[in-house]
């Protein structure tokens, strides 16, 4: 029963708590009450009874501590009192705690921001039974990396290694999918039979695609996403066996998937990959990406080895310049999640310096603020409250602190992904697994609070232990009226306010190189006027233009009744974009007449005659194409000024030097110039452009050149497309600077977080900076009083008043140089043109940050000699 | 607060055990039960009450001593405390070990003359 009564105690203290102070109190009261009488009884003054009794009894506040103590029910109690009191003192803290708790708002809530984006894209990239066992598989050799295989060595492949891994291949398809009503603008996907069972993606309705489907006399199939259903079938349940026109050609539709199964996530519609059984041989050699699920007992790196080995045994008997013959297994997202996965690692970087911003930032306030209440501390101390407990107080207040601050931050990091959910434009949120699960849940506020416990912490321990000395004595004396600033204790303010330069430098610096890097790629040449041209894609039927005959006439009229269009000026087809992706558009393999045999790859672009006028490319030498450059006439071509440097040295002249590409020649007639693909580390891609009516393809782009007219003409172009024939699929006509801005979304992101995030941290220390000049000026004006009465020169007590915190903001500026020039090596890969020590940004950003560092100093410096001397000195 | 030379600071557990010999004569509160312990000892032991109080707690927890407020002969308002029956079943167990290891003491304190 011992036990039993022993908790009913502990219960009653609990739930009483303040009737058992308030006993106590009387209790000791009574005890104080009675020591003086007795002391009165033997014969004392009451005052002097009184006094021994005290004397006697010894401190108070320990005595209640003891038996607060002895009860046993401490910790929470004692830890809501403290709350009690932190809450109260911080309240009456003025402005300090707030500053402290929005700077640290504002970290925590960027840090739990990117830890959720980055959850989401990283961690759970794939919504799939096992994600752990599934993979990608890319090649890497002479030629470069996340290279793909050919789709007759994937067979060989999915033999050899059949015991350890199942693999399948996929490869874009048409862009344009219709009910035979509307069409939309959408990414299909063309896929090997095995594709849906490696991957594991459930249908909503029917079923996913299964080898049979891939057979050359089924009648073809589709499945679609969630998301296409619903745009282009209103959901209905019935959908199954109604048809989806995919790239013109008709297709009996036998699943939807479950939302958010789609993958990559921008697909909308997969179909069996055509001619995937071989019955057509191919001219070229198709190439297709692969995924893979890990056979149960197999790992990574034996598929790596045993798929190295066949494609080595594959490349013996090729030209060396098309081996590739090292397999990498990636997680399944692929490379682009890698490049995701830099950026990201990049960003939380960021946020975690913001996190050491705010941080330190906090410490040092903290600093102050508890120097400045020493002297509570002392007499705390010396009414018998415990070193322990002072310590706690402060921590628990550092901790409320912490955690108001953690729940504004979570209020942060919700806008945040909303900013970044609605922000990203297309190509993130499209080409990204998972953006749209990106949201706060309770893993994040999990992270939230821990990262803020942890944060009060960091911040609140070193402080408060600083502040509660063990000599009551001095804490007693200290105060403010101490004429001169204690040396020591300002040194640790001091190199927290040089830690925090540091960081916010190396963080402003990263975002400006990001910014100089997208300030290069917009503002760069592309080699193309994009200004005025409106692009749309198109793409026929391919069963009724499967002859080349077809396409030409077809393409002939397009033109013919675009060109006759009031507002356009211009008007050309071609194959792709200037925007295309390097790893997406044609590539073909050419070699030069009358050389060796090596042979080179270039980008295979037909265009029609007024394509390059009406982009703006500039006809470096040589002749445009004509109407005299039709079929049976001979095959001519126009090289990019960069694959002309590849074979012609020293501005030799090709034209008139002989191509040969499959079992064709083709003549060089003119040169033209490089059009850059954007984005970070691709330069000019080598070009072969070609006459559309020597090769006419079955889809493409126009681009027109309008004099004004936008939305209006971009109606009149479709319905010109349709009048032609109503089964072209058409997409949104889009201005082509509308498409280079959507290109660079993801640049454009970044370089936006990174500033975002870097004038966070610039503000978060200039205030810091402020704050400790201004405090350090006030508990020296007394000093500064004393130099001004003794006729010392205004000039000269501000720089006294200066000089102790900016040598610290120097002594940061140049560690924040340094770490810089370390780091940013690292971020090269996200750079274009722009070297990661370049020089604009190492001197401007620097001296940028010094100048606002001297007017934060300079505002509270100059209110030292505003006051009056003698005001000052009587001060306390 | 100095202590004099002929006066000793009292152990934890003596205390303890001095505080249930004192409630088992009768109920008494805390100012009294230092007084009586004082006087029970000859003025040899000071009750400290940064010690006796947290002991009382502790006593009480124990569920050995039960307080309760009553009014005093001169009219105040003050905690009592009295033994439970746990409490003087404890009491006689406290007293009982105390005599073994005194008596322990004593004997080794004696050795020198009693073999001699």
């Amino acid at each position: 029963v011992r036990w039993a009564s022993e908790a009913r105690e502990r219960a009653r203290a609990l739930v009483h708590r303040s009737r058992e102070e308030a006993e106590l109190e009387e209790e000791l009261r009574f005890h104080l009450e009675m020591e003086t009488e007795k002391n009165v009884r033997s014969g004392m003054s009451r005052e002097e009874a009184a006094r021994r009794a005290r004397l006697a009894f010894g401190g108070l506040e320990g005595h209640r501590e003891a038996v607060r103590d002895a009860r046993g029910v401490p910790v929470l109690e004692e830890l809501w009192l403290d709350g009690r009191y932190a809450a109260r003192s911080l309240l009456r803290g003025g402005s300090l705690p707030w500053v402290v708790v929005a700077t640290l708002a504002l970290g925590l809530g960027a840090s739990v921001a990117i830890f959720s984006a980055g959850r989401a894209l990283v961690t759970h990239p794939v919504p799939y039974p096992a994600p752990e066992r599934l993979l990608s598989v890319e090649l890497s050799g002479p030629r470069g990396v996340g290279l793909l295989p050919r789709e007759e060595d994937l067979s060989v492949w999915r033999r050899e290694a059949a015991s350890l891994v199942t693999l399948a291949g996929h490869t874009l398809g048409p862009r344009i999918a219709g009910n035979g009503e509307r069409s939309t603008h959408t990414w299909s996907l063309e896929v090997t039979g095995e594709w849906f069972g490696v991957l594991g993606a459930n249908p909503r309705l029917g079923r996913t695609l299964v080898p049979a489907d891939a057979a050359p006399e089924v009648e073809p199939v589709a499945v679609i996403s969630h998301r296409l259903w619903h745009e282009l079938y209103g959901g209905d349940e019935r959908v199954l066996g109604r048809a989806l026109h995919l790239g013109g050609r008709m297709h009996t539709i036998v699943g939807v998937l479950a939302a958010g199964h789609a993958f990559p996530a921008p697909v909308d519609a997969w179909v069996p990959l055509a001619g995937a059984s071989g019955a057509a041989p191919r001219a070229e050699p198709r190439h297709l990406s692969v995924i893979g699920r890990l056979a149960p007992g197999a790992d990574r790196r034996e598929v790596g080895v045993a798929l190295s080995a066949v494609q080595r045994a594959l490349d013996a008997e090729r030209p060396e310049a098309e081996r590739a013959s090292t397999a990498e297994i990636l997680p399944l997202p692929g490379r682009e999640g890698e490049q995701h996965r830099t950026a990201l690692l990049l960003l939380l970087g960021a946020v975690l310096f913001l996190l050491l911003i705010g941080t330190a930032n906090a410490a040092g306030l903290m600093t102050t603020r508890a120097l400045d209440r020493r002297r509570e501390m002392g007499i705390r101390a010396s009414l018998g409250a415990g070193r322990f407990r002072l310590v706690r107080q402060l921590l628990v207040e550092s901790l409320l602190l912490a955690l108001v601050a953690g729940a504004a931050g979570v209020l942060v990091a919700y806008l945040t992904l909303l900013a970044i959910r609605h922000g990203a434009p297309g190509s993130l949120t499209g080409q990204v697994l998972g953006w749209d699960r990106l949201g706060l849940d309770g893993t994040a506020l999990g992270f939230a609070l821990a990262l803020s416990v942890l944060t009060g912490l960091l911040f609140g321990l070193a402080p408060a232990l600083g502040a509660v000395g063990r000599n009551v004595g001095a804490a007693l004396r200290a105060g403010t009226a101490a004429a001169t600033e204690d040396r020591g204790r300002g040194r640790a303010t001091r190199a927290l306010l040089a830690l925090e330069v540091t960081l916010s430098l190396t963080l402003l610096l990263g975002a400006g190189l990001l910014a100089r890097s997208l300030g290069n790629l917009m503002g760069a040449d592309p080699g193309f006027r994009a200004d005025g041209v409106i692009v749309m894609e198109w793409s026929l039927p391919r069963d009724r233009f499967a002859e080349p005959e077809a396409r030409r006439a077809v393409q002939r009229s397009l033109l013919e009744r675009v060109e006759a269009m009031p507002g356009v000026a211009e008007a050309g087809l071609a194959s792709n974009l200037p925007t295309t992706l390097p790893g997406f558009g044609r590539r073909r393999e050419y070699r030069q007449a009358g050389e060796a045999e090596e042979s080179f790859s270039a980008h295979w672009r037909p265009v029609s005659p007024e394509y390059l006028t009406a982009l703006g490319v500039p006809l470096k030498r040589g002749r445009a194409f004509g109407a005299g450059d039709g079929q049976g006439a001979p095959r001519v071509a126009i090289v990019s000024e960069s694959l002309a440097r590849r074979h012609w040295r020293d501005g030799a002249n090709p034209v008139g030097e002989r191509l040969i590409v499959g079992e064709d020649e083709w003549t060089v007639v003119g040169v033209a110039g490089d059009v850059h693909h954007f984005g970070t580390g691709f330069g000019p891609p080598p070009t072969l452009y070609v006459p559309q009516e020597q090769d006419p393809s079955i889809s493409g782009f126009l681009a027109a050149r309008v004099d004004g007219g936008g939305a209006e003409l971009g109606r009149g172009l479709r319905q010109e497309f349709w009048s032609v024939d109503a089964g072209i699929a058409v997409g949104q006509p889009r201005s082509m600077q509308r498409e280079i801005r959507d290109f660079l979304a993801d640049q454009r992101m970044m370089a936006y977080l990174m500033s975002v995030y870097a004038a966070m941290a610039l503000v978060i220390t200039v205030i810091s900076l402020y704050t400790m000049v201004a405090h350090s000026v006030v508990r020296r004006r007394r000093e500064l009083g004393i130099r001004l009465a003794l006729g010392a020169r205004p000039a000269r007590v501000v720089a006294a008043a200066l000089r102790p915190g900016l040598a610290w903001v120097g002594a940061g500026l140049l560690a924040g140089i340094l770490l810089s020039a370390a780091l940013a090596q690292g971020m090269a890969g996200l750079l274009h043109g722009v070297a990661p020590l370049d020089p604009v940004v190492f001197l401007l950003l620097p001296a940028a940050v010094l100048t606002l560092a001297l007017i934060a100093a300079l505002i509270p410096a100059r209110h030292a000699t505003r006051q009056n001397p003698v005001e000052t000195l009587r001060t306390d | 607060m100095p202590m004099a030379r002929d006066q000793t600071e009292l152990l934890q557990g003596t205390l303890e055990l001095l505080v249930l010999k004192t409630l088992s004569l009768e109920p008494m509160h805390g100012w009294g039960i230092s007084q009586r312990i004082q006087q029970m000892s000859s003025d040899v032991f000071q009750v400290n009450q940064g010690s006796l109080y947290p002991a009382l707690q502790r006593l009480k927890g124990k569920g050995w001593i039960a307080s309760e407020w009553r009014v005093t002969e001169n009219n105040r308002r003050a905690r009592f405390y009295a033994l439970t029956a746990a409490g003087e079943r404890e009491l006689a167990r406290e007293r009982a070990a105390w005599e073994r290891s005194s008596t322990a003491v004593d004997r080794v304190l004696g050795w020198g003359g009693g073999f001699a």
